[in-house]
């Protein structure tokens, strides 16, 4: 049924319906409003703020490494590089073409730019030439204006004033590899990104990254859209990383390499025994570590990789070597310390000792060393006697004191790469040989021989940790005031094997008495080394062939000893690669570092 | 003359409502400009000035001369949106103008008013019988169909709904049946995967982003994310005249033209949108007024179906701003930056003013 209504009153109903509609949509609108603006304002207050503010970074300046006595190892200088910003201005290309005329780049450089540019936003700047020659900047600052996108910076770069000498112990510093990027994130990833970062990569630089680094500071600017910094707001400065005093010795470094330098091969550490701190710790052959820092050409790489006597390897921390007669000590003292000999044990040596059909030779094989104590055996390095003392002792107990002076895991020092060394046990051999240990090998081992590794901070320790009467010296690059914790050995057994080292040096009978110090009232201690690499045959050995043998044949020479004999100081250890014999090679260059040492 | 007569029917409330929000518009213009008349604000002005005159001149007209002319403005703006199809000018990606040498000529804008004028004139001559029965509706469905569908074309999602919505508003107001509205209403509902398809991809990522900002917020979602975040950080006071850090960091885009009470909101808070939208409201109450004292369904249901027109156009540009509306590029009635939209709603308002001048008047069918 149609009701006729009149127009008029219909189209008011209707229209204060449609009317009614609209002011609830207007006050959704208005709650929509109030949402935004009064419960969520902060929510959009931060974003508004995320978008318009941004930190810019501002780089830490890397702190030093000194000397003990503050000289810089280490230091930074002020250098300028080139920068593409191609968020400056589009035709940032051109520019590019037109720096390579300019400061002459050669093609390889600009490819390596332009794949870069692939990989990154246009907000990341890339470097183009890291440093700048002098000549350089006056000619890219001249042009600058005509070269929008490219931004002249000047920065701080790592130097070393001396290169060679600390190349292994400083480590250098370089750019973050692609992995080391992978780990990182959120802040400190704009850090990695600056073309000024740089990371430690080995030696002292790596051990101690973070007191080095310090904290990067922001400096807050304000930027529109396209990411132009429109005004600069709040700066917080960084906090530039610490200086790092080490217990290295400029000096005593320095003088150890201008003595070594001209051998193939030769590590060498010096520690003191009251603090455990390093006071030199030298590796050769080395290299320019200053040519790391903005990243090594392959140049200068490939000739490093190859080089026969590997540069490239920290010797004195990576190096492995058998440490012969130097190990005698561990064996001498794990007989004292199981009660199994004393002082006045003695042994007889015809100069050789069979086991099961096998000849064992003593160094001196021809007429052997007669009736010997343990005193004389080790101013003489008998062999027999020590494999005589093996066979009562056992190999087991000979490893565990060999641990506790140090030997076969890594230092507490924790170099980077730092090699553990190997001291074997009946066990050890089981897991990992998966065979019975044979009394032939303890017969090795008492010599510091067959399986039997130690690197040459090691052996220092252990000469320090015997030196000063069996404290648990500990190594470290910072000097430590800390006394020592007691390793629980008799200081009488420590005494005994003083003195047999001190008879080495001192005494005319033992095995390095010409290599004596040449100082007043100071006696050196010690023992020689020699390991070998290369099995001998008894026609070798009665023809002497082995003179004539080539280098990577010839034994290894060891030195590992401690000055002055009646308060010791200094322990040292010396390895000269291939060199022979320990008493001609090693030891002079041990008593020439003691001597060294000692005049500070 | 008949014609000054009718000066005193002109309602001053409405001339000073139009001249203040006009005004904060050259405001706003002014700090889009970072602290410029130009090269927006003095232009606005200018057209401000032609379109008050014509406003006037419109409003001192007789509703019986549009009445009478109601169908002939209907054809000349289907005419010329057919025409824009054939030879547009093409700009901003959408074929939508045609260059009159003066100024551009939009005729999607022109039918929105010689759409309402044609439904209202048709409304106008059928009696009440006729509109309850179906097949007289299908003349108004047609008229309001035909144009928007040419709109869509061009495509321009925005005004085409416009035109389907104050279409059916006048059929509204003209007593059809509440339920019909309801049931096509269903219909609708049910055909829209149909007309999903029919959509341009651009206009359906516009929906699918509008319906989640966060899928793109870097490209199809940067305006409306933007838009909420510069709203939103202005809190209740704002931050003050010139003070918009989004908009003046270039963070905001289109801040003088769509998101220009986006800009508002930024600098003059809460407080300031509720003062804006209270004059939108006073002057939507007069328009309102004028329609319920005209004497003739053509006065009333073309003032109320304008009103609406000018209803939808800060409805769905602040709720697209504020992100509870797809972006569909409506501008803010008397404050965003554009020519054509100050012209079609001086004029428009100019008829409005028009219709109250029939109070005193007869009119036949």
């Amino acid at each position: 049924m149609l009701c006729v209504m009149d127009p008029k009153t219909l189209f008011t109903k209707r229209a204060f319906l449609l009317a009614g509609g609209q002011s609830i949509l207007g006050m959704g609108l208005i709650g929509r409003l109030y949402w935004l603006q009064v419960q969520s304002k902060d929510h959009f207050k931060m974003l508004s703020d995320k978008n318009r503010l941004h930190g810019e970074l501002i780089m830490p300046l890397r702190g030093q490494i000194l000397d003990e006595h503050g000289h810089v190892l280490a230091g930074n200088q002020y250098i300028h590089r080139a920068i593409l910003m191609r968020s400056d201005s589009d035709q940032w290309k051109d520019s590019l073409h037109r720096v390579r005329d300019l400061i002459q780049l050669d093609e390889e450089a600009i490819e390596t730019i332009l794949s870069q540019t692939q990989k990154k936003n246009r907000f990341t700047p890339l470097v183009i030439k890291d440093p700048l020659a002098w000549e350089e900047v006056a000619k890219l600052e001249l042009h600058l204006l005509n070269l929008p996108g490219i931004r002249i910076e000047q920065g701080q770069q790592r130097f070393y004033p001396y290169p060679y000498e600390f190349c292994h112990t400083l480590g250098y510093v370089g750019k973050p590899s692609e992995k080391e990027m992978e780990t990182i994130s959120g802040e400190a990833f704009d850090l990695y990104q600056n073309p000024g970062f740089r990371l430690g990569k080995t030696g002292v630089e790596k051990m101690y990254e973070k007191t080095l680094l310090g904290e990067p500071g922001v400096k807050q600017v304000e930027v529109n859209a396209y990411r132009q910094v429109v005004r600069e707001l709040e700066s917080y400065p960084p906090q530039h990383g610490q200086d790092l005093k080490t217990s290295i010795n400029l000096q005593l470094q320095n003088a150890i390499y201008e003595r070594v330098k001209d051998y193939e091969s030769v590590c060498a550490v010096v520690m003191d025994i009251k603090t455990g701190g390093i006071k030199a710790a030298v590796s050769t052959p080395a290299f320019d570590i200053n040519q790391f820092t903005n990243g090594i050409s392959q140049k200068l790489w490939g000739p490093l990789q190859s080089n026969t006597y590997n540069p490239l390897l920290c010797k004195f921390a990576q190096g492995q070597y058998a440490p012969g007669s130097p190990f005698k000590m561990m064996t001498a003292l794990a007989g004292l310390h199981t009660k199994k000999i004393t002082p006045e044990t003695q042994f007889f040596c015809p100069g050789h000792y069979n086991l099961n059909g096998h000849r064992f030779h003593c160094w001196r094989h021809e007429h052997g060393h007669g009736h010997m104590n343990l005193r004389q055996a080790l101013a003489q390095s008998c062999d027999v006697y020590f494999y005589e003392l093996a066979l009562r002792v056992g190999v087991d107990p000979i490893a565990e004191v060999a641990k506790k002076f140090g030997l076969g895991e890594v230092t507490s020092l924790n170099f980077p790469h730092e090699k553990s060394g190997l001291i074997p046990s009946k066990s050890w051999k089981e897991k990992v040989r998966g065979k019975k240990w044979t009394t032939s090998e303890t017969i090795l081992t008492s010599i510091g021989q067959g399986y039997v590794l130690a690197t040459p901070l090691q052996l220092c320790l252990m000469m320090a940790r015997i030196a000063s009467k069996g404290k648990r010296v500990e190594p470290s690059f910072i000097t430590n005031n800390e006394p020592f914790d007691d390793l629980g050995f008799h200081v009488d057994d420590l005494d005994i094997i003083c003195a047999g080292m001190r008879d080495v040096m001192s005494d005319p009978t033992g095995t390095a008495y010409g290599s004596r110090s040449m100082m007043e009232g100071v006696d050196f201690a010690g023992k020689t080394g020699t390991a070998q690499v290369r099995r001998l045959s008894q026609k070798d050995r009665e023809s002497k062939a082995f003179y004539n043998w080539p280098w990577h044949w010839r034994d290894h020479a060891l030195f590992t000893g401690y000055a002055p004999a009646h308060d010791p100081k200094y322990a040292v250890s010396v390895v000269v690669e291939h060199g022979g014999s320990g008493g001609r090679v090693a030891a002079p260059l041990g008593r020439d570092i003691m001597t060294l040492a000692m005049k500070g | 003359m008949k014609f000054f007569e009718r000066v005193k029917y002109l309602d001053p409330w409405i001339y000073v409502l139009v001249t203040i929000v006009a005004s904060t518009g050259f405001l706003m213009l002014y700090s889009a400009a970072l602290g410029s008349l130009n090269p927006w604000a003095t232009k606005q002005m200018l057209r401000f000035g032609v379109g008050i005159f014509i406003m006037t001149w419109v409003g001192l007209t007789d509703s019986r001369f549009w009445l009478s002319s109601a169908y002939i403005i209907y054809g000349v703006s289907l005419a010329l949106l057919i025409g824009v199809e054939v030879m547009g000018f093409v700009g901003m990606g959408a074929q939508r103008w045609i260059d009159l040498y003066i100024f551009n000529l939009q005729p999607s804008e022109l039918m929105k008013i010689a759409l309402v004028l044609a439904l209202a004139r048709y409304f106008h001559s059928s009696t009440f019988e006729e509109t309850q029965q179906n097949k007289y509706l299908f003349t108004p469905i047609l008229l309001m169909a035909v144009p928007a569908l040419l709109v869509m074309r061009q495509p321009d999602l925005g005004t085409a709904m416009m035109l389907l919505f104050s279409g059916v508003v006048i059929v509204f107001l003209s007593g059809v049946q509440i339920w019909k509205f309801l049931v096509s209403g269903g219909i609708i509902c049910a055909s829209l995967p149909i007309l999903w398809h029919q959509l341009h991809e651009y206009q359906q990522k516009r929906i699918l982003v509008f319906l989640n900002p966060d899928l793109d917020p870097r490209h199809a979602g940067y305006h409306v994310t933007q838009s909420k975040i510069a709203l939103g950080s202005g809190g209740f006071w704002g931050k003050g005249f010139m003070e918009g850090t989004q908009a003046h960091l270039s963070f905001l885009p289109e801040k003088q033209t769509d998101f220009i009470f986006t800009m508002f909101c930024e600098e003059f808070g809460m407080a300031g949108a509720l003062f804006l939208l209270t004059l939108y409201t006073i002057l939507m109450v007069r328009f309102y007024l004028i329609a319920f004292a005209a004497r003739h369904s053509f006065a009333r249901l073309m003032s109320a179906g304008l009103a609406s027109v000018f209803f939808f156009y800060i409805f769905v540009n602040t709720g697209m701003v504020m992100g509870i509306l797809p972006v569909v590029g409506v501008p803010l009635p008397l404050m965003s930056y554009g020519g054509t939209s100050m012209m079609t709603v001086l004029f428009s308002v100019g008829l409005i003013l028009s219709a109250r001048t029939t109070v005193d008047q007869r009119f036949g069918r």
